[in-house]
């Protein structure tokens, strides 16, 4: 499809425009910084080519659909009405693609009104893991709308709900930047000790907690290279495919290494939290956790490709209702390594705050700059989530009989709004400006996480939003 | 207390506007207020209604309770637990309740505390600025000019603060006063009452809507409306007139997908002489209304019971007409003839799915029943084959379905949609609209001076009131130079803290 070879462009475009802010960085050159500019600029309009031209495809594949059930050929209004009803944000795959779009759409936006280029690396980045995480959903094709999409609604819905959670994430790094910037507020020994806390839950949460310390064993999905495609195995449970989880060999005890050396690294720098750059041995526990992270995530990537041919007992392979050799796959556990690696992503960034830490904090903005920008973020973000709440709240009476049913998707995006009351409330009321809405501000990226990605992804129970699965 | 005046020129927190409560209920009433307009009860309370989210997204609200202690409560304790905290049902549960009815009195509390002062100030602001007050506010030009500058500083004045500045005399001081969308500081309680609104009417809903489902098949009508109680368990309504599903039509993608689907309803209410009170079709997102009711499309299901055959029966090699024939049902031609399916093979050797038909037509000796095999797969069989006198073709089974209609009346929507565009309407006011306050002072400094004070202060975007003040500062300085330094905001809070301090002092 067209729309894919622009996306892919698109992806590369970012992918130099990343390098080229990185190389401004270290050598501050006025034509580094036009061309990253330039670079980021064309690939988002490229984005937006292919996001149009996917409309246009998907039009097509709703006119041939409509004209064939109906056997009638569609003219006029209701022509356009069919070729216009499919926009580019109606399954995962297209949310991933749309989600990377509004991630630099906001930090666009944010350069012109703050100049916080310093942020575009993680915007950059974050959009990548976007577009990588797309490319490796199992949906690119497209399909004719089902019924419950059928709906203008959809536009102004999906859009918001894209734009606002974008505004957040992009609230959120900044967040992060501040809490590295302000050294008179909080030290880099204390931000260190938190996104050791991050990966840590992430570690806990994904690696299902209780099961990872019992078993020692962190579970993947098990898939069947079908020469195009990866296709989980599983069984059928009644009507229900239950995909099967086999452990990741030796992931499970590097995990909980990591998870213990945290632990030790976390209490080392917090009992040294006075100090803004951590000496000694909190200094050497930090870079062990962090190595171990990284040795996590490796291994994780290195059993992708080199677990080709995964035994299962006998029984069990039996009742699989595709038949093996069985392999894993980046795609067996892609969206615990997307989460990991923004976790770690945030561990090697205050790795080179403690190794550079002047270097580093003469590069960002200043902190008043950065808190005004996360502020303002969050205030979009807020408004933004409540366009959605309120337009899915008529969508859904108009659709469903009702405006309010505590769908987990609806309750997801309410958890994430709450969030966002609660990070202005804090900065107004309590005068929590800097600091604690800095906290907040950057585990509301997380919230966002769980609100919009982990009802699709089945962390949570099915609702009527299941169409957004895949 | 009640003497002080207020700290800063936009801040109205040091007025005080009632007295202590002498009696014991009133102190009781005017702790519990004291609770309730704390913003720490606002911070629990939306954590516990946050992790109440959580539970609800985690345990499938649409199971029933015995489903989920299937599952989940391995141990007492759990079960236990679950059951306290009424996890199949939490947003039903009486925490979850308790906690939304704690933040609706916080909110209504916290706007009801504060909005009388804020009121006051935004309507009865102090146009002449006097020098305690200049000390709370960051943005001012203060300098000294000379008495002949006199005109050059009311224009300037004038052009700065606008037409509609307010300007009075004392004595010999001038004072100008002007200020900009000053209904952006209720933009808050705005957005707390459209809050308010949609939580009151979201409980009220609570207790009086009605969310149910009916499964009507084709050509029959139903009355009764299967809802879902407390626990999940279910119970039955009396709508007090019926609905009937005249047609019900599913379209489908080649693919099997389903592209559409829609149903015919009348409804037949003996209140009402005309018989079918209302016909509608209804589809996906296009409901229909009736007597405080409104129906969606919702889902089907094929119905239980009758499979219809569908037969294409004409004489040979002539004009043949499609009928639908359930099992043993007969169709009597116009010439006597009849035909009945009487048996549906699934797979006949091989040959895919078929129908044994049973024919009774005139022959020359009489009456004749003859029985053979029709395919689906191969429609020219029968003509080509049998070659007897009528053509029959099995054309495939005509399933019946029923439609899924949810039935909802949700009396208090209206109000709730209401909430809904006050809310945006209070957010537009609070994050696009600032309050921004100008002051003007011209006063006599003795040795044929003149004062001259421009003073700004504005409630939100501060940053983009520190641009927009310093183009207004650029404007003075073009005139009048940079005029003297001005105390840094935080010498001047210094010295307000110390003054706050010695009072505070001298009272004990």
């Amino acid at each position: 499809m067209t729309s894919t070879l622009f996306f892919n462009l698109c992806g590369a475009g970012y992918f130099l425009g990343l390098f080229v802010y990185l190389a401004n960085l270290a050598l501050k050159r006025a034509s580094l910084r036009r061309a990253g500019t330039l670079i980021v600029g064309t690939a988002f309009l490229l984005q937006i080519v292919g996001l149009v031209i996917r409309w246009h495809e998907a039009g097509l594949v709703e006119l041939a659909a409509a004209e064939r059930a109906t056997g009638l050929t569609l003219e006029g209004a209701q022509r356009f009405v069919v070729y216009t009803r499919h926009p580019p944000w109606s399954n995962l795959y297209e949310m991933m693609v749309y989600m990377a779009w509004g991630v630099v759409f906001v930090f666009l936006i944010s350069e012109v009104k703050f100049r916080i280029r310093f942020a575009g690396i993680f915007a950059l980045a974050l959009a990548l893991v976007s577009l990588g995480l797309a490319s490796l959903t199992t949906d690119a094709a497209i399909k004719p709308l089902v019924p419950a999409l059928q709906s203008w609604w959809i536009m102004i819905h999906v859009v918001s709900s894209a734009v606002g959670y974008a505004a957040g994430t992009l609230g959120a790094v900044i967040s992060l930047l501040f809490l590295v910037k302000a050294r008179e507020r909080v030290s880099l020994s204390s931000v260190a000790a938190g996104t050791l806390v991050v990966t840590m839950g992430l570690f806990l949460l994904l690696g299902r907690g209780a099961q990872l310390f019992t078993s020692a064993a962190y579970r993947v999905k098990l898939l069947r290279d079908m020469g195009d495609e990866l296709v989980p195995a599983g069984r059928m449970v009644g009507n229900n495919f239950q995909p099967y989880y086999v452990p990741s060999p030796g992931v499970g005890a590097l995990m909980i290494v990591t998870l213990v050396l945290a632990v030790v690294a976390i209490a080392l720098l917090m009992r040294s939290r006075k100090d803004d750059v951590p000496q000694g041995l909190p200094r050497y526990a930090y870079f062990a956790a962090f190595g171990a992270t990284t040795a996590t995530i490796g291994l994780i990537l290195v059993n992708a490709f080199t677990q080709l041919d995964v035994k299962v007992p006998d029984d069990v392979a039996a009742a699989m209702v595709v038949p093996g050799p069985w392999r894993l796959a980046i795609e067996s556990a892609q969206w615990d390594l997307a989460l990991f690696s923004i976790a770690w992503g945030g561990q090697l960034f205050l790795l080179l705050a403690i190794i550079f830490p002047d270097k580093l904090r003469t590069l960002m903005p200043d902190a008043a700059r950065l808190d005004r920008a996360a502020y303002y973020s969050m205030l979009v973000a807020f408004a933004l989530v409540a366009v959605v709440l309120v337009t899915g709240a008529l969508w859904a009476h108009y659709a469903w009989g009702r405006y309010w049913g505590w769908d987990p998707k609806e309750t997801g995006a309410l958890v994430i709004w709450i969030t966002y009351a609660l990070y202005l409330h804090a900065r107004v009321t309590y005068g929590w400006v800097g600091v604690p809405s800095a906290i907040i501000g950057v585990l509301g990226f997380f919230i966002i996480i769980a609100g919009f990605l982990g009802v699709n992804l089945g962390y949570f129970a099915d609702g009527l939003h299941s169409y957004g699965s895949g | 207390m009640s003497s002080q005046p207020a700290l800063t020129a936009l801040d109205p927190e040091g007025l005080d506007l009632g007295a202590k409560p002498t009696t014991a209920i009133g102190r009781g009433y005017a702790a519990a207020w004291q609770v309730f307009i704390s913003l720490r009860v606002t911070v629990v309370t939306l954590i516990v209604i946050t992790a109440g989210c959580f539970v609800g997204m985690f345990f499938d609200q649409t199971k029933s309770y015995d489903e989920h202690v299937q599952q989940w409560a391995t141990t007492p304790w759990k079960l236990q637990v679950f059951t306290f905290l009424e996890m199949y049902d939490v947003f039903a549960s009486w925490w979850f309740g308790l906690f939304v009815v704690i933040l609706l009195i916080n909110v209504t509390a916290c706007s009801l505390e504060r909005l009388p002062k804020i009121w006051l100030d935004v309507w009865h602001p102090r146009p002449e600025l006097s020098d305690e007050q200049l000390r709370g506010i960051r943005h001012s030009w203060r300098g000294r000019i000379a008495e002949g500058d006199r005109a050059k500083a009311e224009g300037l004045i004038a052009s700065l603060l606008g037409a509609r500045a307010r300007t009075s005399t004392t004595g010999e001081t001038r004072f100008a006063f002007a200020e900009k969308q000053r209904w952006g500081r209720f933009g808050v309680y705005v957005v707390h009452l459209g809050l308010v609104m949609v939580m009151v009417g979201g409980i009220i809903n609570g207790k009086t809507k009605m969310d149910g489902l009916m499964m009507i098949t084709e050509g029959t009508a139903g009355r009764l409306v299967r809802l879902r109680g407390p626990g999940n368990l279910p119970y039955v309504v009396d709508l007090g007139f019926s609905l009937r599903c005249d047609d019900f039509r599913l379209k489908t993608f080649v693919t099997g997908d389903v592209m559409e689907y829609e149903s015919d309803l009348s409804v037949y209410d003996p209140a009402v002489p005309v018989k079918p009170a209302v016909k509608k079709k209804i589809e996906v997102n296009d409901p229909l209304e009736y007597g405080g009711y409104t129906f969606y499309q919702a889902s089907y299901a094929p119905a239980a019971g009758d499979q219809l055959v569908q037969l294409d029966v004409g004489p040979r090699g002539g004009q043949r007409r499609t009928h639908s024939l359930s099992i043993g049902d007969k169709l009597t031609l116009d010439d006597g003839s009849t035909f009945v399916p009487v048996e549906v093979i699934e797979e006949f050797a091989g040959l895919g799915a078929a129908v044994r038909v049973q024919e009774t037509s005139m022959g020359p000796q009489g009456p004749r029943t003859t029985s053979y095999v029709v395919f689906r797969q191969y429609p020219d069989f029968d003509r080509e084959v049998r070659r007897g006198a009528y053509d029959v073709q099995f054309r495939g089974f005509d399933q019946q379905y029923a439609t899924g209609i949810q039935v909802g009346r949700v009396p208090w929507v209206p109000f709730i949609f209401t909430g809904f565009v006050v809310m945006f309407v209070g957010m537009a006011m609070a994050f696009l609209m600032s309050h921004r306050r100008y002051w003007a002072r011209l006063a006599p400094a003795g040795e044929g001076k003149l004062e001259l004070v421009i003073a700004g202060a504005a409630r939100r975007h501060q940053y983009a009131f520190g641009e927009e003040f310093e183009r207004v500062r650029a404007k003075i300085v073009e005139v009048f130079g940079d005029g003297e330094r001005t105390a840094d905001r935080a010498r001047a809070l210094r010295e307000q803290r110390r003054i706050a301090k010695l009072g505070d002092a001298s009272k004990s």
